[in-house]
């Protein structure tokens, strides 16, 4: 906390309702401002720099994080306020976070599974083909068809009907 | 009696006696400019059972329906419009506001000690907007109805459905900022108005499910305002968001619906788990068990409840890895809610128990809780879900849960303050009869449908298979066993209006603050603030002696 501003310790987060706006020295904001445009600057400069597509994005939201720092923490006078009050601004952000997070789990994932059933497509009258194990009983007359890889060869006269699903 | 210590009898002194927040003041104009919490928790009273008749009127038309395998009453459109507004107004008219607005508005302060809530006129502007939001919803109805159902899935709603789309979910956009006030006026109170003695951990457990419930309505339902807003966009301008032909994502709707539509559930759900807690501390006549645990949960359940909406769209193309991410979060919403169910039992243990009628209300919470709870577990599990998902085991979960669990709830509570309230005892051999039939009148109607799910009945189907029909037929007369047991619910509760013997302060022994003071209570509560030197829900030591 700034020692400079008498208001400061009864001006926020006492509790006791007295609200006291927060002062700061012009040249405070001024500099703040001169940052952000700093910062703009960097952006743009940044943008013509090949750091690969994620090394780009990394940096760009680098910076754009520390723009939005500096403007909650000077200009929305964050720093100076109830702790509570960075709690529940923080707080905003994670579950932001978790709302966007989750749905690109969604997004970005997407179909990857048809990829996949359509290289492995399932035969629909025998969809547990090459997949039996365990305690499944398998009828004789069905089992040797719907073995797999190395059991195929030991199914007798069937093997050459017998290919691998899996391949 | 319990919690305050400098509060004499009721602390009314001569000049207050005799008045009440009912008759301080007389007049329409009155009520309309009121900015006392009792009187708007009155007036959202009044309009939330308004709200949850007419849902019952499209309820039981949906049942009549559904009486004959063919056409019964209506046709296949009137059928899409009759669920949808049954569901909308039920959620949106009913259940969202229904503890919260009305019970919550009018105890909240009572039970911390506090004159009024943080923000008095924000909450005649929560009252006020839910109208609003509600004449939208209504004017939807008159205009052309709504035949989407109560989600307002995209493509169909954005391009396709040729009824009153905009005026309904415009409707649900503005009662949501009502929402938002109510919730933030909570949170500030709870903060700031707690009277000396009153810590945290004083506070009755119905204060922690509103608190936490709270959380959920700032937190999430502006998504839900942002979503409709973008909703009315694509439909009125054709700009692409949603709409696969205009270059959108249906999917993406569903995530925003649902980021806001599943906490909404604990949004209903957790006011009734509190007032449940408090019928049963109050006719055990014990101390709730686990306190702590029961108030953590509530925050629990608050927090856990934003990650797993996904779990209503288990088959609508999304990712295979989001869906396993969010039956496995789907399981932890188990743990805080097998944790109150256990304290529940645990403060019935050993207790005094009174079958009064709302200690009844608060018994069928449990079991009917238990079920609705349990069934969400299935439907949580992917590879069950994809047999169960869209069927009538879908439908019968959820009214275990809304109906079954928060407006068992909600009529308890109801039931349990309505003297303290109204100033009035009700009949309570009619009040009885009433839950009798409610309690069997919706099992009767609800459980036969958990059977029709699971034999493969599809929800939102106007004509189905002939071998459907008995089941349905005895689930339609199960509907009207229930319309009854609330007919005679509200016949008892209004006649005590007129009847009713005068009410004492506290006709139930309990210990929490609102039994403190006049029934009903004076416009500033209590005379003299309360100072709160017992832990909530203990009886000082003569009492128990």
């Amino acid at each position: 906390m700034s020692t400079s501003h008498a208001e400061h310790d009864h001006g926020h987060g006492s509790g006791n309702g007295d609200h006291v706006p927060h002062v700061l020295p012009f040249k405070v904001y001024i500099g703040t401002f001169s940052t952000l445009l700093f910062l703009t600057v960097v952006t743009v400069g940044a943008s013509y720099v090949d750091l690969g597509h994620m090394g780009n994005l990394i940096v760009a939201l680098l910076i754009a994080t520390i723009k939005a720092s500096v403007v909650a923490l000077i200009f929305m006078h964050l720093k100076w306020d109830h702790k509570f009050h960075a709690i529940i601004f923080v707080s905003a952000l994670i579950f932001l976070a978790v709302f966007i997070g989750i749905t690109m789990s969604d997004t970005q994932f997407r179909g990857e599974a048809e990829a996949i059933e359509g290289k492995n497509p399932v035969d629909l009258k025998d969809p547990f083909k090459g997949e039996r194990t365990g305690d499944i009983a398998v009828p004789k007359a069905v089992a040797a068809p719907a073995a797999a890889g190395s059991a195929a060869p030991a199914a007798g006269s069937a093997a050459p009907a017998a290919t691998p699903a899996k391949h | 009696m319990a919690n305050t210590a400098t509060v004499d009898e009721l602390g009314h002194s001569p000049e207050v006696r005799g008045k009440n927040y009912l008759n301080q003041t007389a007049g329409v104009w009155s009520w309309l400019t009121t900015v006392d919490h009792k009187r708007i928790g009155i007036m959202y009273l009044v309009s939330v059972l308004v709200g949850f008749g007419l849902g019952g009127i499209f309820a039981l038309l949906v049942r009549l329906e559904l009486l004959t395998a063919k056409k019964t009453i209506m046709d296949a459109s009137q059928y899409n419009q009759a669920f949808t507004l049954h569901g909308a107004a039920m959620v949106f008219l009913f259940i969202i506001p229904s503890i919260p607005a009305s019970l919550g508005n009018f105890f909240l302060p009572l039970m911390i000690g506090a004159k009024d809530v943080a923000f008095p006129r924000l909450n005649l502007l929560s009252l006020y907007l839910y109208w609003i939001g509600a004449i939208f919803m209504l004017a939807a109805i008159v205009t052309g109805g709504v035949d989407t159902g109560w989600t307002f899935y995209v493509p169909y709603a954005s391009g396709v459905s040729t009824t009153s789309v905009i005026s309904a979910t415009f409707g649900v956009f503005v009662m949501g900022f009502s929402s938002i006030l109510t919730g933030l006026n909570f949170i500030v109170t709870l903060h700031k108005l707690r009277a000396p003695g009153m810590s945290w951990y004083r506070m009755p457990l119905f204060l922690w499910s509103l608190y936490a419930t709270s959380i959920i309505q700032v937190l999430a339902t502006p998504v839900l305002g942002i979503t409709l807003l973008l909703l009315i966009f694509e439909r009125a301008f054709h700009i692409g968001i949603f709409d696969p032909t205009l270059g959108g994502d249906p999917v993406l709707f569903q995530h925003f619906f649902w980021f806001y539509s599943h906490p909404a559930v604990y949004i209903m759900i957790l006011p009734g788990m509190g007032v449940a807690t408090e019928i049963l501390a109050t006719n055990a006549r014990r101390r709730v068990f686990g306190y702590k645990a029961i108030a953590f949960s509530s925050v629990a359940i608050a927090l856990v409840s934003f990650l797993v909406w996904g779990h209503h769209m288990f088959v609508s193309g999304q990712s295979e890895l989001s869906s396993a991410i969010f039956s496995f979060l789907t399981f932890f919403v188990a743990i805080p809610s097998g944790v109150k169910m256990f304290n529940w039992l645990g403060t019935l243990w050993g207790g005094s128990i009174r079958f009064t009628v709302p200690m009844l209300y608060g018994i069928a919470f449990l079991f009917l809780f238990a079920i609705g709870g349990l069934t969400g577990l299935f439907l949580g599990m992917l590879s069950v879900d994809l047999h169960l998902h869209d069927t009538y085991f879908v439908v019968a979960h959820f009214h275990y849960v809304m109906m079954g669990s928060t407006a068992i709830a909600f009529f308890g509570g109801l039931h349990h303050w309505w003297p303290k309230m109204t100033g009035k005892m009700y009949d309570e051999k009619l009040a009885r009869v009433g839950f009798a039939l409610t309690f069997i009148g919706f099992n009767w109607t609800f459980f036969t449908q958990f059977i029709l799910g699971t034999r493969g009945m599809p929800r939102r189907y106007y004509n189905y298979l002939d071998q459907f029909q008995p089941l349905h037929a005895f689930s339609t007369y199960g509907s009207w066993v229930l319309g009854t047991g609330f007919l005679i619910t509200f016949i008892c509760l209004a006649r005590s209006l007129k009847t009713g013997a005068p009410a004492p302060a506290d006709p139930w022994g309990g210990a929490t603050l609102e039994w403190k003071t006049a029934s009903p209570p004076i416009t500033e509560n209590f005379e003299k603030a309360p100072i709160v030197t017992l832990d909530a829900y203990e009886r000082p030591a003569e009492e128990t002696a």
